[in-house]
């Protein structure tokens, strides 16, 4: 028998191929998607762990007053701080509030740039106060902020500093005590 | 002459071939632009879900606007520590005791390791020596609280 030109005798076996054709198909496709959905769980399992790990890092870092705050007469409030962590601590912001008043902080680096900070090596020596500012584990830095007419406040008055890092640890330390760190 | 019956089969085939193809092309490019639609939401969801998990921002402050009596508006001071130095913290929502409040939209994006302010104003007339708790939501749903004691006299 005849059709369309072709014998019942050479169509046999096509359809077999036709079917493996089909199923390698059918495999392709579901391997696709296992391997999409498997790069898809092992790059949220990456973000979270990188998260902990971040995390962990954060509640690592710390930080110790390494003298009591200084006030200069030329309104100057001298804080030092010591990196008790293992880990170097990035300080990317510095905040001058009143503690006084809830009215506005003095300043923040980031966002008022009049503000006047100064950051002394171990030497002494001043830098320009360029954010992140570096503390390894272990070392300390002073921090000079400028505080227009602190030198001449009288009666109950506090000032509050508070120190940022790049993993969002705050750390305060308060005038004339320096344990004062309400909420600001 | 023999009389034509029908079509013949070369332009049957053709015929049926050409439908053949065209339903073809059709159902393929349906397939592919509506896979390619899925691929792209879905691959959207997972970017989504990973800026959500690495977006990291917190209240670090908060202050008074004016010291006027009758003032309901505060600032907060918001700090963006996410874990991607391209990832910006967008506030949808700010709520005090659980109440919506309206803010200030400029500064309502706040880039990597910036503390930026942002003007809130209370939905009740602010209370002194009240507790104000405080709740920052981002536009990916994280969300970060804050509580605020208000006493002026420090």
């Amino acid at each position: 028998m005849r059709i369309t030109g072709i014998t019942l005798r050479n169509r046999r076996g096509v359809g077999a191929i036709i079917g493996g054709a089909f199923f390698l198909l059918i495999m392709l496709v579901g391997y696709m998607v296992y391997s999409f959905s498997i790069q898809a769980i092992n790059n949220q399992q990456q973000v979270l762990s990188d998260m902990r790990a971040y995390d962990i890092e954060r509640s690592r870092e710390a930080f110790k007053i390494d003298s009591e705050p200084e006030l200069s007469t030329d309104d100057y409030l001298i804080v030092s701080i010591q990196n008790i962590g293992p880990r170097p601590a990035n300080i990317i912001c510095i905040g001058i509030w009143d503690g006084t008043k809830h009215l506005s902080p003095y300043a923040y680096w980031n966002y008022d740039s009049s503000s006047s900070i100064t950051v002394l090596d171990e030497k002494g020596n001043p830098e320009q106060f360029t954010p992140p500012v570096i503390i390894k584990s272990g070392s300390y830095k002073s921090f000079k902020a400028y505080i227009p007419g602190v030198s001449e406040e009288t009666g109950d008055w506090t000032y509050k500093l508070q120190f940022l890092t790049d993993k969002g640890t705050i750390y305060e330390v308060g005038y004339p005590d320096s344990r004062f760190s309400p909420a600001p | 002459m023999k009389p034509r019956r029908g079509l013949s089969e070369i332009i049957a085939s053709l015929t049926v071939l050409i439908i053949v193809s065209v339903l073809g092309v059709m159902l393929y490019s349906i397939s592919t632009g509506a896979m390619s639609e899925q691929q792209n939401n879905l691959l959207s969801q997972l970017r989504f879900e990973e800026e959500k998990a690495r977006e990291r921002f917190e209240i670090v402050g908060v202050d008074l606007v004016s010291e006027d009596a009758g003032s309901n508006s505060i600032r907060l001071w918001l700090l963006n520590y996410s874990n991607d130095n391209t990832l910006k913290v967008t506030i949808s929502s700010i709520y005090v005791n659980s109440q919506q409040a309206s803010f200030s939209m400029t500064n309502r994006i706040i880039e990597k390791n910036i503390v930026s302010p942002i003007m809130v104003d209370l939905p009740s007339d602010l209370v002194q020596k009240n507790s104000y708790n405080i709740l920052v939501v981002s536009e990916r749903g994280v969300g970060n609280a804050y509580n605020w004691y208000y006493d002026p006299e420090g």
